[in-house]
């Protein structure tokens, strides 16, 4: 019996989609007692044994309907985000939010910089889904996980702004207010690093060669539109109140809430793709 | 050329999906405006009377020519001649560019003469819009510049993607047309 390797030296063009699928197929079809493929910085043995090698992949990807809900828990609901204050309001009204909710905006803000980190969890596993598309090499999947990385952060850090205005509550009213813009303006400006994200996934898959491509040719071109929207943020700094404003119509209702549609929505269809990478690896002959 | 005319009868381009997205954030946006409009309608008379109809009326000219030597592109692609196809793109191209200067000199004229997105609702809505349908007019322009850059050699996806580049070409001239009755027009009347 003679096993192909895995990962060659050379990385020939579908490297990536083996690693992703027949480590599957392997991992389940696989006796035990199979030569053990060439991986050189795991326990190749023990991933040959594994009952199902892609479950990591899966529960990375769950990170992000699991992270869906504790932001809508935490950030809208304990944080009274539905929607923000208005920037046109007096210091004293914006200071009022933290001296009233001091409370649910510290627990609220303390589970968003906790959970905050599942982004990069959930940006983890669509990137393995994305090397299960790249032919030539792996950039576009590094991008994304770039991407989501960064995200992450605009996640953790907004909400440090806002619990520090809630630790301090009895502070100036003009001091609580700039927390609370810093914390949204670098929340909705750093829009370019989910559009990195966004932008890399739909490239990967809208060159998937497959005839029934992963994701849906349509989805990518959603994902391209999300990037495209979220450019409206550019008019956030320029309008206190008003539909572009930070609570205005467009700029949180439309473009903001989109990026929770765009994580839903990201999460079925690549939770969908590894189902199928999964069927595909399982009807996969193990060469002998 | 076997492939383009196999993707000719084939499937809809997938950026119909983004057109259509795209198409209804604008529907929102003018829907949006309207309902404005309704509850300020001297105000928003009155700052529309402000912009230059001559500009805006160039600018639909030049888009839709623009658009026009799109589609003449797209034909050649399908006959399969990419001589022509590259020089119909040169054109529309350089067609195309003559609308970002017409409109960055109105956006500086009215600049000059103290009008900012800040002024009123009208111009506030002037600047987003037209600002956001720049910034798909720039995409545009990118995008039939790499078509030009493919065109040097004919490959298998060629059709899908110069098909795909005038169809977003197309839906900016659309949104310009729109954008140019509801500010623009407006005024006149």
């Amino acid at each position: 019996m003679v096993a192909r390797p895995i990962l060659s030296e050379t990385g020939d063009k579908d490297r990536k989609t083996e690693m992703g699928i027949i480590m599957a197929s392997r991992a389940r079809s696989a006796p035990v007692d199979r030569p053990s493929p060439n991986i050189p910085s795991t326990d190749a043995a023990r991933v040959a044994m594994a009952p199902d090698s892609l479950r990591y992949v899966r529960f990375c990807l769950w990170m992000g309907p699991v992270l869906l809900v504790l932001l809508v828990v935490f950030f809208a609901v304990l944080g009274h985000n539905i929607p923000p204050y208005s920037a046109a309001l007096p210091a004293e009204e914006i200071a009022a939010h933290f001296r009233q909710h001091t409370t649910s905006a510290r627990i609220g803000m303390t589970g968003m910089m906790v959970s905050g980190v599942l982004y990069l969890v959930w940006g983890m596993g669509i990137a393995k889904v994305m090397e299960a598309a790249e032919r030539d090499n792996d950039l576009l999947s590094r991008l994304q996980l770039w991407g989501a990385g960064f995200t992450t952060l605009v996640l953790v850090f907004p909400p440090a702004f806002w619990l520090t205005a809630a630790f301090r509550p009895e502070a100036d009213a003009a001091i609580l207010m700039m927390l609370y813009d810093a914390g949204w303006i670098m929340f909705d400006m750093a829009f370019s690093l989910t559009m990195l994200q966004v932008t890399a996934f739909a490239i990967c898959f809208l060159n998937d060669w497959r005839a029934v491509p992963l994701i849906p040719k349509p989805v990518s071109w959603f994902a391209i539109w999300v990037a495209v929207v979220f450019m409206g943020f550019c008019f956030l700094p320029f309008f206190p109140d008003g539909p572009f404003s930070r609570s205005g119509f467009f700029n949180y209702w439309v473009e903001f809430s989109i990026f929770f549609w765009a994580m839903l929505i990201l999460s079925i269809f690549t939770l969908r793709a590894l189902a199928r990478l999964q069927r595909e690896a399982m009807e996969q002959p193990v060469h002998a | 050329m076997r492939e383009m005319a196999q993707h000719r009868s084939g499937s809809v381009p997938g950026i119909l999906t983004f057109i259509a997205a795209d198409t209804a954030n604008f529907i929102l946006f003018f829907g949006y405006f309207m309902v404005e409009r309704m509850a300020q309608p001297a105000l928003f008379a009155r700052s529309a009377a402000m912009l230059d109809i001559r500009l805006g009326l160039l600018n639909t000219v030049i888009l839709i020519t623009s658009g026009w030597l799109v589609a003449l592109s797209v034909e050649a692609a399908r006959a399969g001649e990419m001589d022509k196809v590259r020089c119909r793109l040169r054109l529309a191209i350089g067609v195309g560019l003559c609308f970002g200067v017409v409109k960055t000199i109105e956006y500086a004229d009215k600049m000059a003469h103290g009008l900012t997105p800040q002024t009123d609702a009208f111009f506030t809505f002037y600047y987003v819009f037209t600002g956001i349908h720049l910034l798909h007019y720039g995409i545009g322009i990118a995008l039939l510049a790499a078509t030009l850059v493919r065109a040097r050699r004919i490959d298998a996806g060629f059709a899908g993607w110069i098909e795909s580049c005038a169809l977003f070409w197309h839906m900016v001239d659309l949104l310009w047309v729109f954008l140019f009755a509801m500010l623009y027009l407006q005024g006149a009347l």
